[in-house]
């Protein structure tokens, strides 16, 4: 199970992140509160996803220079940091619609 | 390579063995694996070699139906004002189209690769649950079948593909048109989350030895996504029929706006399934492109890494899109803007995929022959469809576009070139494995250019008259609007493809000759292990993989592959097996007993297809008699399970000795339940988000909940059914002279305290006043409490069977398998209606 979660890692936080934001803009929608908080708990929550993507892809790269000797293992950790660099970009692209005027 | 689960990879070195195999190994796998020899032995086979031709086959038919009622539609268009088809007829037409061609052609078909390739790819000899493979099929033909004659009838659903509400409930659709397409897709998705749970369940732990992640097939990979994409999609679609048609029936008005339903609620379940349905449909497609591909052009896949990588991507990002169908329904800016940033990112995976599959073609040395044709033909079109769907992931662009032959334009692109291309591309390039005559490849190179040239002379004017102003799902239009010539123009085409898709028939009736003792070989040079040498048994013997192309680099391979020289050379126990390996390294765990054919799944498929679509036409006593008959066929089919057989140990090859029977969470058994309880915790969770939505649109007609007192009984109860379902398969395990006894009593007591729990909580509701079809929460509550009742009372089923089954002998401590699974969904239950139960009692809480 710690090899799924570590090589689809990214691509789950990516995922978090986007049901995350809807979340909050759902919620803000229903509170009809001001959007500026909400938006400032989008970016927070946003922060923590980079911090964790950014964590996940140093671990791995730190194992792959290790050079593992097991083809499989070096496999799930490269697949890792590129689906952390992919889920990254994600995070970052969609965080954009918060701090972009609408 | 360290180990994943104790087995020593060492033993890998003893293969190939050199000693030679006993007199009648082989004779005596044939008898074993061997084909029907009566008549009635051809519908109750299971071996994927014929489920899977069978499936391909029933998909393609569907294909055909489907584009039947395409070129009735595209001779209705082909001029202004025609009277060729009456408006309700072309209703009932355009949806049947794209409800045939979605739910009947398109997933059954990469689904029916899937259970023809996945074994002989995988080096394994079927699939894990070869009779429940049959039970989707038939469920899914006879499902199917007796749905498209309701347009013989003028039944057939007229909503369009997507039965917006409140266009299908029943002030504007009173006939049982939309009930047809309601129960009709419902069952024929239980048929296809019993493929995915296959395919699952096969490609995690039915591997060749060796066969790790990083040497994982391309396709294979692909499939595995896509069948995780089915378990976490396809109950939305469940759940969404489920509700219309409760609606319709009962008048439980979760779309209602006048009782506080929303006609958005089932926008948002239906899309949340039907988005990542257009990745499920491309991502096998995809697979079979980058598999053939390769062996096209003769040289290995550029980019492996970043494919699979891009696959995964597709999954995960297809399921962050779903409300690009809804931009023009008045969502709030910034969820809109969501959508529109992930719709475009959603691009980027199948553009890195586009790019591996041209750089692959650019390093080898193409060959145009036909599944060459069809894949860069595939390709383009594709690429095509993608482009115009960045333009719609624009939102002000798609508010101009939404609704319009645009979107039929950017559909059918990205459709056709993502997956019927690529699908005859995969038929053109695997039948040489099913057939002992490979297909025409000069018809086949006709059949390729009239396709291509048809189709786009059919979807290319669609994008001019989308943006002269033609909506979509009209059944005519006036003239001197300037559609007139495109119009002409698209039907033409639509009648080339059709021609194609007619040529092709008639190559398949010339040459396909299926089930016979030989095949044509591997015609093209593919390196994948389903072109060793093999029959109805699969592979002769399994190999150790070492390599990604097995047949190009391991160049003694099939002569000892044949020779049975690896692992499981004959029948060691007499009967039908399969090596079940681990998930990630592939290492041999346990040999699988695998059934014989019998006749249960075919009666329980037809009788589970007879109570979906017998309840259309509401004759319900004889809805409930077929639904009590598929119950009593599936009962007798599992009667069967866990008998005891053989030796704990024997040799699969090699001097290496597996044991024949494992249960607990390294079981093939339990992985498919565990599947089978995800697919009901979505339905579960998606129940709760449609709760959490009504009350959020209509707070002001939420009533206060039972009295809270009442709760620590549902609760108490609950806790004991998941407790007792637990200590009963712990008792099992204890292995003393009552053991069995007492775990069966266990048993029955945990689903009888499910059932009072159930009991309580459905009264304290009723006794609250809350009725169904009074408002949006009556219909979610007692939604959600139908949804523990179905479990409640699946759960009373297996309490009596098991105790059942004590009392014949059949409960042992040395075969829990059965036993686990069934504490596992009893287990289930009390913890689902746990979290619904304090769901609809504290959210929103008293006074809210």
């Amino acid at each position: 199970m710690r090899f799924w979660l570590l090589m689809l890692g990214g691509l789950l936080i990516w995922a978090a992140h986007f049901m995350g934001l809807y979340l909050l803009s759902s919620a803000s929608d229903v509170a009809r509160d001001d959007a500026g908080a909400w938006n400032g708990a989008g970016l927070v929550f946003s922060m923590i996803c980079l911090i964790a993507i950014a964590g996940l892809c140093w671990r791995c790269i730190v194992w792959l220079r290790m050079k593992p000797t097991d083809e499989t293992r070096a496999f799930g950790l490269r697949l890792a940091v590129a689906g952390g660099l992919l889920g990254g970009i994600g995070v970052v692209f969609q965080t954009l619609v918060l701090v972009a005027p609408v | 390579m360290s180990s994943e689960t104790g087995f020593d990879p060492e033993l890998y070195k003893r293969f190939p063995t050199t000693e030679a195999r006993p007199e009648g190994e082989l004779e005596q796998l044939e008898e074993v694996w061997c084909g029907p020899r009566r008549p009635w032995e051809w519908i109750t086979a299971i071996n994927n070699n014929y489920i899977g031709v069978y499936y391909v086959g029933a998909a393609m038919l569907f294909f055909v139906l489907a584009g039947v009622l395409a070129l009735l539609m595209r001779t209705q268009l082909a001029l202004p004002m025609t009277g060729f088809l009456a408006q309700e007829t072309y209703n009932q037409i355009f949806t049947m189209h794209g409800t045939v061609m979605m739910f009947l052609f398109a997933v059954p078909a990469v689904e029916a690769l899937g259970v023809l390739l996945l074994p002989q790819m995988l080096g394994a000899r079927d699939l894990p649950f070869p009779r429940l493979s049959a039970y989707a099929f038939w469920a899914y033909l006879v499902g199917g079948l007796c749905f498209f004659a309701s347009l013989f009838f003028g039944l057939a659903p007229n909503g369009g593909w997507f039965m917006y509400p409140p266009l299908t409930s029943t002030t504007y659709s009173p006939g049982i048109n939309a009930d047809f397409w309601l129960l009709g897709i419902g069952f024929i998705e239980i048929s296809a989350i019993a493929g995915a749970i296959e395919i699952i369940v096969g490609v995690l732990k039915t591997r060749a030895p060796g066969m790790t992640l990083d040497k994982l097939p391309i396709f294979a990979w692909a499939m595995l996504i896509f069948a995780c994409m089915i378990i976490i999609a396809f109950p939305s679609i469940i759940l969404s029929t489920l509700l219309l048609e409760l609606e319709r029936a009962l008048g439980w008005p979760f779309f209602d706006a006048a009782k506080g339903g929303d006609p958005m609620l089932w926008q948002h379940l239906f899309w949340f399934f039907g988005h990542p349905e257009v990745y499920i449909i491309f991502l096998p497609a995809a697979g079979a492109m980058s598999t053939l591909i390769p062996a096209v052009a003769q040289t290995k896949l550029v980019g492996y890494r970043l494919v699979v990588l891009a696959m995964l991507a597709t999954g995960f990002i297809s399921f962050g899109v779903w409300a690009h169908h809804m931009f023009t329904t008045g969502m709030p800016q910034i969820s809109i803007n969501y959508f529109s940033a992930a719709s475009m990112a959603v691009s980027v995976p199948a553009g890195v995929q586009v790019f591996a599959w041209i750089a692959t073609l650019a390093a080898g040395k193409m060959r145009f022959n036909t599944p060459g044709l069809f894949a860069v033909g595939g390709l383009v079109i594709f690429v095509m469809g993608g482009l115009t769907g960045v333009m719609v992931a624009m939102v002000p662009f798609d508010w101009q576009a939404h609704d319009s032959y645009f979107i039929v334009a950017h559909l059918h692109y990205v459709l056709i070139g993502g997956m019927v291309f690529p699908l005859f591309a995969a038929i053109y390039y695997w039948t040489p494995m099913s057939s002992s005559r490979p297909l025409s490849e000069r018809w086949g190179k006709w059949i390729f250019w009239l396709m291509f040239v048809g189709h786009n002379l059919t979807f290319m004017p669609m994008h001019l008259t989308g943006l002269m102003g033609m909506p979509r799902r009209v059944y005519t239009y006036l003239p001197d609007r300037g559609w007139d010539l495109p119009n002409m123009i698209s039907t033409v085409g639509s009648f080339m493809f059709g021609l194609a898709v007619l040529l092709w028939v008639v190559d398949m009736v010339r040459n396909f000759r299926p089930f016979g003792n030989k095949d044509a070989g591997n015609v093209f040079g593919g390196p994948g292990l389903e072109w060793l040498p093999s029959g109805r048994y699969s592979l002769r013997s399994v190999p150790v993989i070492k390599s990604l192309y097995p047949v190009w680099d391991q160049p003694d391979l099939a002569r000892d592959v044949e020779a049975g020289r690896y692992f499981l050379p004959g029948a060691p126990r007499g009967e039908r097996e399969t090596m079940i390996t681990s998930p990630i390294n592939a290492e041999p765990q346990y040999l699988q007993r695998m059934p014989r054919p019998s006749s249960w799944y075919v009666w329980g498929a037809i009788f589970t297809a007879g109570f979906f679509l017998i309840l259309t036409i509401q004759a319900y006593l004889v809805s409930v008699i077929s639904g009590v008959l598929a119950i009593y066929c599936i009962l007798k089919w599992c009667w069967g399970l866990d008998r005891p057989s053989g030796p704990a140990t024997v040799d699969v090859g090699g001097g290496v000795r597996l044991p024949t029977y494992v249960s607990g969470p390294s079981s093939h058994g339990w992985w498919a339940m565990v599947i089978t309880l995800i697919v009901s915790g979505m339905v579960a969770i998606m129940a709760c988000f449609s709760y959490v939505f009504l009350w959020s649109r209509r707070p002001d007609l939420w009533q206060a909940p039972p009295e809270i007192g009442s709760l620590p009984l549902t609760l108490g109860l609950l806790a004991a059914a998941g407790v007792g379902a637990w200590a009963s398969q712990g008792a099992l395990k204890l292995d003393r002279p009552r053991s069995a006894g007492i775990a069966a009593v266990l048993m029955l007591a945990a689903t009888l305290a499910a059932g009072g729990a159930f009991a309580a909580e459905a009264s304290a509701w009723w006794n609250s006043g809350l009725r169904p079809d009074a408002s949006s929460q009556g219909a979610t509550v007692y939604a959600l409490l139908a949804w523990q009742g179905t479990f409640v009372g699946i759960s009373l089923l297996m309490g009596p069977f098991v105790l059942l089954r004590w009392l014949c002998g059949l409960v042992s401590s040395r075969y829990p398998a059965t036993f686990e699974v069934v504490a596992l969904f009893v287990a289930f239950t009390a913890v689902q209606g746990a979290a619904t139960t304090l769901l609809i009692r504290l959210f929103p809480g008293v006074g809210a």
